[in-house]
């Protein structure tokens, strides 16, 4: 192999670690949080990986226009930093009272020390479960090589992606399913024939679950959300690891038991360690799931936020818990970042991933039980959702998706669930535009910055601070942006950008977190040569660079736009009436009574689900081969 | 070899490997006494590193035996067989730091703590290490991991001690440096030694005795000596370097191959040379070359030259024409390019190879 071919490689691994990273990243709704903590490692990861290029011409490509690097930072200015601020001020500086007063009561009540308790505790024991469903998958995945592998990872990783609210939904059907069949106990005499200490068992444990507003389908929810994280990291890290440490510790005298707890598992810890950080960040900052599934009983901050503000009027409480919220998410972000470092430290070096084929019967069944337990974990909800979309007084109807479209008068809704198709459509499509432009300005920020001066810390700074937004939690951002963007000097909240600024908000970093690793496998050479040979600074960018980072681009769009599709919880803060979209518009069915209201939002949810499904498969699909490409 | 007390050590008998029904090893058959070290030589894919695997025990072979000291390993799980093995990418562990490292086969070993930090630091001083003791894996050079790497598999005193490719992950410069530092280490534990390289001159410096392999086979065992004046067929005169290889007929016999040694010619002035000078082989061929000097280059202590020239100088009846390269001692004067020149063969510089290939 000779040096170039090293290079070569080595950028390989680059993009294939980050685009693992990446894939964990994709999401919808409320769980956005789960991005930034990757900016972290990705930014460590720059710092050791990235050997500059050869940059000899100083500066003298400039496409970047004084307006455009202007432009995002303006923009996280005044729509993450101002709304912050908000939040701080108001925290702080209250009318009524003075603002530790307010700290206080929170502190002091009890109501208050239950939700944070409880908030605490079910991420906890979130993040215990799907460490114990995800782990022993991740072996398998990370061990062995099967036909479909490619397949059942991918719809591993779907639930993911999937917008909050389709989540709940599929969860409250599949609740009310669990319940039905613990009514009617024909499951119980079909699965184990009638009265017999199994049968007892089985309905002792339906009954135990209470699955329709409960704690459990909480729980569900959210091991079948964060499966895909502890998965996909630790099953990479596994993968990677090799059989090269076994062996030598084989080599060395180590049997079969020492090498797990002296090799495999201190190498893994720092993954194990890392993934369940992310996963109790993301269940720490569950809104959707736990404000529909939970029902009044339940409440976390993110919930409590969002009643205090939006139902209670409650101002000041709302601040001071959101700015409890901020800190807790930046602390355990901080400490996910620390991982991370270690993490990218340990991760082997020889990127060689090793995977056998399970030939021995014991391997054939590992490979058989984790592939069943993958598909009811991800299909199940999901099918649920599917069916009871289209299931209607005993019969196959597709009346809910037809009454989706039709003008029935006296609805409860100021628009119509028609209309909150194309509002969704619209915000998507400006959010897709704004994010391009945000992002795709940042992203030649930074890379111009890191060009002239590598190692400014300015320069360092600027990605981590792009990436800010993605560690607020959303309500928090919805929050800020009703308090601040709501009267002068910046009144935004009768206009019809409000919604698609806060989607960019959230989507824009995704736009950076794929373009900026195409924009650095660009040798500036590339450039040089092309200008040596006469073209403009515009020619190079459009027939150099435009070709290289075309996917990436692509990919970085998609993001966007089902981001948008699917964001729910600082949607549902800013959102007028007649802004409505269809995340918001499926909670209120959620909220009402009735079959055909219920059923509205299940197909309203399903379409969400398949056209983010298609997003997901699509942008994965492109990556796949983008990667040969770069 | 020295008539000194031989013991055997290792010997791999009939040895056969397959993976999906593709034969990666064919009748492997080596015997190694103690103390000796063995090359197993041969360009990538020939199957050296999987043998050495065997051996270790990491891959179960298909048929065939492996005798340790008399001792049949077939049932023997490789962290029992008291073996050191040496990865091509050193596999250190990252979690553990340098001394951590070399002291894991000990604690496998169950060897008193006391023990363990004594052994550690020969260990570190053996590989003169002593400063980095408590450094991370991942601060290290990659001299700096080859020599952890070797101390780690030295530590626990292995009967056996392998190292695949152990130069391979590093730089050339590095790399001629190690390799007498590596050389010198080993001798001095006095270890059977088995060492998998692709690079002949490292096989060559490592070793006692050298097994070329190629495809699955063994071509050829024997000293690094033997094995360069006498390579068995066209397969190992190839991978050893050997550039003047002619097709050509041996008298009596169907085919062959003829080897002219690099450095087998000297030059004879044009006029210092009569009929009478010209000796035949039994062979058919004569010992005096004429040809075209296409490239003459100054490398020191010889000068490398390239000759064009026609095989009816050398065999009778050939037509052919090639070049051949020779090592001419530096003193000597040579023709610019372009001019004729004359080369006197030592007969002794001549080789038949035995391998058919027509």
């Amino acid at each position: 192999m000779d040096r170039a071919d090293i290079v070569i490689f080595r950028r390989d691994n680059l993009s294939r670690a980050d685009q693992l990273f990446k894939e964990e990243e994709l999401s919808g709704g409320d769980n956005r949080v789960r991005l930034e903590s990757h900016a972290a490692l990705f930014s460590a990861q720059e710092q050791e990986e990235a050997v500059p290029t050869a940059r000899t011409l100083h500066g003298s490509f400039r496409p970047l226009p004084a307006m455009l690097a202007i432009t995002p930072l303006l923009f996280l200015a005044l729509f993450y930093f101002y709304p912050l601020a908000g939040i701080f001020i108001r925290s702080f500086s209250d009318q009524s009272a003075s603002s530790y007063l307010s700290f206080l009561k929170i502190f002091k009540s009890s109501r208050m020390a239950g939700i944070i308790w409880f908030t605490l505790w079910q991420a906890s024991l979130s993040t215990i479960l799907t460490l114990m469903v995800a782990l022993p998958c991740a072996w398998v995945m990370g061990t062995f090589d099967f036909r479909g592998k490619k397949v059942i990872m991918t719809l591993a990783t779907l639930p993911f992606v999937l917008p909050t609210i389709v989540v709940a939904s599929a969860f409250q059907v599949l609740a009310s399913t669990i319940s039905d069949v613990a009514a009617s106990s024909w499951l119980t005499d079909i699965v184990v024939g009638g009265d017999n200490i199994a049968a007892l068992f089985l309905s002792w444990l339906v009954s135990s679950i209470q699955p329709e507003q409960s704690i459990s389908m909480i729980l569900l929810a959210h091991i079948f959300y964060n499966f895909s994280v502890v998965l996909r990291i630790t099953s990479a890290f596994w993968s990677s690891m090799g059989k090269e440490m076994r062996e030598a510790a084989s080599m060395l005298g180590a049997n079969g038991v020492q090498i797990l707890f002296k090799v495999t598992l201190p190498l893994l810890r720092p993954a194990i360690l890392a993934s369940s950080m992310l996963v109790f960040i993301f269940c720490f900052s569950s809104f959707g799931v736990i404000l529909i599934l939970g029902g009044p009983s339940f409440s976390t901050i993110e919930v409590e936020i969002y009643r205090q503000a939006a139902h209670l009027f409650n101002l000041p409480v709302a601040s001071c818990l959101s700015l409890l919220q901020i800190l807790f998410t930046f602390g355990m972000m901080w400490v996910y970042t620390l991982l991370q470092k270690k993490r990218a430290r340990l991760m082997p070096e020889s990127e060689k991933i090793s995977l056998r084929r399970a030939l021995s019967w014991q391997a054939r069944s590992a490979v058989v039980i984790c592939v069943t337990l993958i598909l009811l974990l991800c299909v199940l909800p999901v099918a649920a959702l599917l069916i009871s979309s289209l299931y209607y007084n005993g019969s196959i109807s597709l009346i809910f998706y037809r009454e989706l479209f039709l003008n029935s008068s006296g609805s409860i809704f100021y628009i119509q669930p028609g209309d909150a198709i194309s509002n969704s459509l619209t915000f998507a499509l400006s959010t897709l535009a704004m994010a391009l432009v945000i992002g795709g300005a940042a992203s030649y920020l930074i890379r111009e910055q890191a060009d002239r001066k590598p190692h400014s810390l300015l320069g360092k700074l600027l990605e981590p601070l792009f990436m800010l937004p993605l560690s607020t939690s959303a309500v928090t951002l919805g929050f800020g942006i009703i308090i601040t963007l709501d009267k002068s000097p910046l009144n935004l909240r009768r206009s019809e950008l409000l919604i698609p600024v806060v989607h960019t908000l959230v989507a824009f970093p995704f736009v950076m977190r794929a373009l900026l690793p195409a924009l650095r496998t660009i040798p500036s050479s590339l450039k040089e040569a092309a200008s040596i040979m006469g073209a403009s600074p515009f020619r190079v960018w459009l027939h150099i660079e435009l070709p290289i980072i075309a996917r990436a681009l692509s990919v970085g769009a998609l993001f966007a736009f089902t981001i948008s599709l699917g964001e729910f919880g600082a949607t549902l803060f800013a959102a007028r009436p007649e802004f409505t979209t269809v995340p918001v518009t499926i909670y209120r069915f959620l909220g009402q009574p009735g079959a055909m209201n219920h059923g509205q939002a299940m197909a309203m949810s399903s379409i969400l689900l398949l056209v983010t499904a298609a997003g997901f498969i699509f942008i994965e699909n492109i990556r796949r081969f983008g990667h040969e490409g770069f | 070899m020295k008539n000194t007390l031989l013991i055997q050590e290792l010997v791999v008998k009939e040895l056969f490997f397959r993976e999906d029904s593709e034969e990666i090893l064919q009748d492997i058959n080596i015997s190694l006494n103690r103390g000796r070290s063995l090359s197993l030589l041969g360009p990538s894919g020939c199957g050296k590193t999987t043998l050495l695997r065997i051996i270790a025990g990491l891959e179960k072979p298909y048929s065939g035996e492996i005798l340790f000291r008399g001792k049949e390993m077939r049932g023997v799980a490789p962290h029992l067989r008291n073996f050191g093995m040496m990865f091509q990418d050193f596999a250190l562990f990252p979690h553990r730091n340098v001394s951590e490292n070399i002291s894991f086969g000990l604690e496998m070993k169950r060897v008193a703590r006391k023990e363990i930090s004594s052994r550690v630091s020969e260990m570190l001083e053996l590989v003169n290490l002593e400063r980095q003791a408590t450094r991370d894996i991942c601060e290290l050079s990659g001299g700096e991991r080859q020599r952890v790497a070797l101390a780690r598999t030295l530590a626990p005193s292995p009967d056996l001690i392998m190292l695949d490719e152990p130069l391979g992950a590093l730089d050339r410069r590095l790399r001629e440096r190690l390799l007498s530092d590596l050389c010198t280490i080993l001798r001095k534990s006095r270890l059977t030694t088995i060492w998998v390289t692709h690079d002949q001159s490292e096989a060559f410096a490592a070793s006692d005795l050298v097994c070329v392999m190629n495809s699955g086979k063994v071509e050829q065992i024997d000293s690094p000596e033997n094995l360069y004046h006498n390579p068995a067929n066209r397969t190992v005169a190839d991978f050893l370097g050997f550039q003047n290889i002619i097709d050509g007929k041996k008298i009596g016999e169907k085919g062959g191959m003829i080897l002219i040694m690099p450095d087998a010619a000297t030059p004879v002035s044009e006029d210092g040379l009569s009929l009478s000078h010209v000796e035949e082989f039994s062979d058919g061929f004569s010992d005096i070359i004429t040809g075209i000097v296409m490239d003459s280059s100054f490398q020191g202590a010889i000068r490398r030259i390239s000759i064009k020239t026609s095989m009816q100088n050398i065999f009778r009846g050939a037509e052919s024409e090639q070049t051949l390269f020779f090592d001419i001692q530096g003193h000597t004067p040579i023709p610019e390019v372009g001019s004729p020149i004359f080369l006197k063969i030592n007969p002794a510089g001549i080789k038949i190879l035995n391998g058919v290939e027509s």
